[in-house]
């Protein structure tokens, strides 16, 4: 083993010296540990699922350039979800240096079940034993030499939230890569009948030019791992059924629990030997709470009382914020004005100001929520709580997390469809996400409806916005095939928010969007702008006018607002107000207008950012699909919804 | 290993109950109650999901909260809390100790 320090970067020059891969059960803190290695940002929550695609950063210590790579979390090696598939190819694969299994140390037994699995496959690995702050809340003390002594390989405590063990591990992690920390993993041995089948097969595996040790090829065939099915011999794969069968014959039971019976079995002596249970130190306080958030009762009156206080505190801190803002700025403007006199001026700096003043007070409120809820662990108890709606439009409670997060944006809420476990259950739900009314179309009903017309009808407005929800996931249940799983979530620990985490996650989001939007804003009310005073968009107005003015009852000028709002739903209201320098839209549309407007501008389309990740997710034609429907959709019932209404008012 | 009783089975429409004498479905338990898992029924990535969060025969089961009409039910299974909706929860099969009423 050559023991030269000098790292080998002076050869590759920006290639990593090492990569380093972090892989575990779901809601364990690999992503926090991860920022704590790169210094990054990536998205953390105290719920299972938000990592679901691989992500990579680096960072540089004792010499050694090494690259971290962030896995989502899995809590086995088979490949029933994207996720699974992802970590496992991920593993195989790309080979990393080595693996840091990161392990939630109070929900040790079900962690260690991947772990068997990593030594089963003979990757190096080292232990983060994680969360140990929390297993001692709990009365959970664990023997960390006498686990990795059973184990053989390296375990080092880590409080990931806190950073404390963190260096330690990336220095036992580079000891592994660099072979100076000899692994004697355990071996993983199942029962008699079993383990002779096993051996039969990887006989026949042994030649099988293949990535996966033949051992692990073995036990994924004998559990009929469809993945694997495909990489090897047809002849291997009849012979692994012929002997599934016979252990299904022998045991009564189908293969893949027999092996997880094992597993669970070794574990098991594993822990009994390496850990104790002394007296719980800090529960009380949160099981009571606990216990009333997911009440069979109260849990769905706290819920509606959350929601509820939710949206009021959005829309009155919007609100307040807005006013002082606009404000300000009224006072700037006309100095700014007559300096320049340009229209493409106004253009670029009504852009600036509508973003300022409409975009930020009600989209910092909604990221800020966001995050405490995610942190405090509460969307699982909600997923919890509304099961049995959510099954009644052919979902389960799973779904409402992605539905939650639509409430901010609904691009990132797309992707949180991936916690579903079938094709099918992701469409049904990022369908559905396309509807809720995400903070950009928040701010055009409340800018429009809430504030003009009248707060309780912006409320009305979302609450019907709730039963066309249930509608269309409905409708997309009954028009899609597929199969569908129940609910099948693990429920992480109460806590109360960190102020740390909760902030910099609002900071990150925000952060992103000013970049992308602000030039948005600036660049489009230039454009506008300039285009207005040539004339161009005039003809373009006219064109729509069967639309807009016949068929929706809307003022001429609404046309173009809509076409840019396909580009973000904000731009609807921040267009009229740019064009007529005020957010005080009464001058331009009545209130029935300003109904059927935020109506529409509700479901219209998704916008292009949404369209884009639609089409990542299911392809081009089912975004082309979901995007006609709405664009029907909208048109159709706002139509309606200007009739109804006018014969109202 | 401790097999008896512990079981398969694919879900069967004329299959009766009486069949597994003595058992009961999740369900079935009171909050509080616990239950020794006996048999898996149902479809077979959900069985196979089950076993790997430790769902597995001879495993202790505990009901710590319910939601009725058509709710999900919540378990302590082998230190972790797992929501586990109706239709996966009436096909995982317990024996009740007596002491465990
Ligand atoms: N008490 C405690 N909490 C921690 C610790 N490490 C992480 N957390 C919290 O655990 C939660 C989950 O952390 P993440 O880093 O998002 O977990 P993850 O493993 O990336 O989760 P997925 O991406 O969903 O698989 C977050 O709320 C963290 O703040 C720890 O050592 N102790
Ligand atoms: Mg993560």
């Amino acid at each position: 083993m050559s023991s030269c320090h000098v790292p080998s970067s002076a050869k590759r020059d920006d290639k990593a010296d090492l990569v380093v891969a972090l892989a575990g059960n779901a809601n364990v803190g690999k992503s926090t540990l991860f920022n704590q290695l790169t210094g990054l940002h990536q998205h953390v929550g105290n719920w299972p699922g938000k990592t679901v695609e691989k992500f990579e950063g680096s960072l540089v210590v004792d010499g050694y350039k090494i690259d971290v790579i962030d896995l989502p979390g899995i809590y086995s090696l088979s490949t029933f979800s994207i996720e699974e598939l992802i970590s496992r190819e991920h593993i195989v694969l790309e080979k990393p240096d080595v693996v840091i299994n990161v392990v939630d140390a109070s929900v040790l037994e079900r962690n260690l079940f991947f772990t068997l699995q990593l030594l089963e496959l003979q990757t190096p690995i080292v232990i983060a034993l994680n969360m140990v702050d929390l297993a001692e809340d709990r009365g959970l003390s664990v023997d960390e030499k006498k686990l990795s002594e059973i184990l053989g390989v390296p375990i080092v405590p880590t409080i990931a939230s806190k950073g404390i063990g963190v260096y330690e591990l990336i220095r036992q992690a580079i000891n592994v890569a660099e072979r100076k920390t000899k692994l004697r993993p355990m071996n993983v041995k199942y029962g008699k009948d079993v383990e002779e089948r096993i051996e039969k097969l990887t006989e026949l595996i042994k030649n099988g030019d293949l990535h996966y040790p033949p051992r692990f090829v073995a036990v994924k065939l004998l559990e009929g791992d469809e993945d694997i099915k495909k990489k090897v011999d047809k002849k291997v794969v009849e012979a692994a059924e012929k002997f599934a069968k016979e252990i299904e014959e022998i045991r009564g039971i189908p293969v893949p629990i027999v092996i997880a019976s094992e597993r669970y079995a070794i574990i098991s002596r594993i822990i009994k030997e390496s850990r104790k249970i002394l007296a719980p130190s800090k529960i009380g306080l949160v099981e009571k709470v606990d216990q009333l958030l997911t009440h069979k009762i109260l849990g769905y009156l706290i819920m509606t009382i959350v929601f509820f206080s939710s949206f009021y505190a959005i829309f009155t801190f919007g609100d307040y914020v807005s006013t002082i803002l606009s404000a300000a700025f009224e006072t700037l403007k006309p100095s700014i004005v007559n300096i320049t006199g340009e229209i493409l001026w106004e253009g670029f700096f009504g852009g600036f100001v509508a973003g300022v003043t409409l975009l930020l007070p009600f989209v910092l409120p909604f990221y800020l929520l966001l995050s405490i809820l995610e942190d405090t662990g509460y969307l699982p108890r909600v997923a919890f709580l509304l099961d049995n709606v959510m099954h009644k439009v052919g979902l389960h409670g799973k779904a409402i997390i992605p539905l939650i997060m639509g409430y901010a944006c609904n691009v990132p809420a797309c992707y949180a469809c991936r916690i579903m476990d079938t094709q099918r259950e992701r469409l049904i739900s990022a369908f559905a996400v396309t509807f809720i009314p995400c903070a950009a179309r928040i701010i055009v009903v409340y800018g429009l409806v809430g504030a003009f017309v009248g707060i309780e009808w912006a409320y009305a407005l979302l609450l019907i916005n709730l039963a066309i929800i249930m509608g269309m996931a409905r409708l997309a249940f009954k028009v899609c095939p597929g199969e569908s799983m129940g609910l099948i979530i693990e429920v992480p620990p109460l806590r109360l928010p960190t102020m740390r985490v909760v902030l910099t996650q609002t900071w990150n989001s925000i952060k992103s969007i000013m970049y992308v939007v602000f030039p948005i804003y600036i660049i489009g009310g230039g454009i506008l702008a300039a285009l207005y005073s040539f004339n161009v968009l005039q003809p373009v107005e006219e064109l729509l006018t069967p639309l807009t003015v016949e068929w929706l009852g809307l003022p001429t000028y609404a046309g173009i607002p809509l076409l840019f709002g396909v580009v973000r739903k904000e731009m609807v209201i921040i267009m009229p107000a740019i064009l007529f320098g005020t957010t005080d839209f009464v001058s331009m549309f009545t209130p029935l207008q300003m109904l059927t407007l935020a109506f529409v501008a509700m479901y219209y389309i998704p916008c292009a950012a949404t369209f884009a990740m639609l089409k990542k997710e299911f392809g081009w034609k089912t975004a082309c699909y979901i995007t006609a429907f709405e664009v029907a959709f909208a048109i159709l019932l706002g139509g309606l919804f200007y009739r109804s209404l006018d014969a109202l008012f | 290993m401790d097999n008896s009783g512990a079981g398969y089975s694919e879900p069967h429409r004329h299959r009766h109950r009486q069949r597994f004498r003595g058992l009961v479905s999740l369900l079935e338990l009171k909050n509080g109650q616990k239950g020794v898992v006996t048999l898996l029924q149902g479809n077979k990535k959900v069985i196979h999901r089950l076993s790997e969060l430790g769902i597995v025969p001879n495993t202790v089961v505990e009901v710590i909260n319910s939601i009725p009409f058509g709710g999900p039910v919540e378990v302590l299974v082998r230190g972790s809390r797992l929501a586990i909706g109706r239709d996966v929860a009436k096909g995982i099969l317990l024996r009740v100790e007596e002491d465990g009423k």
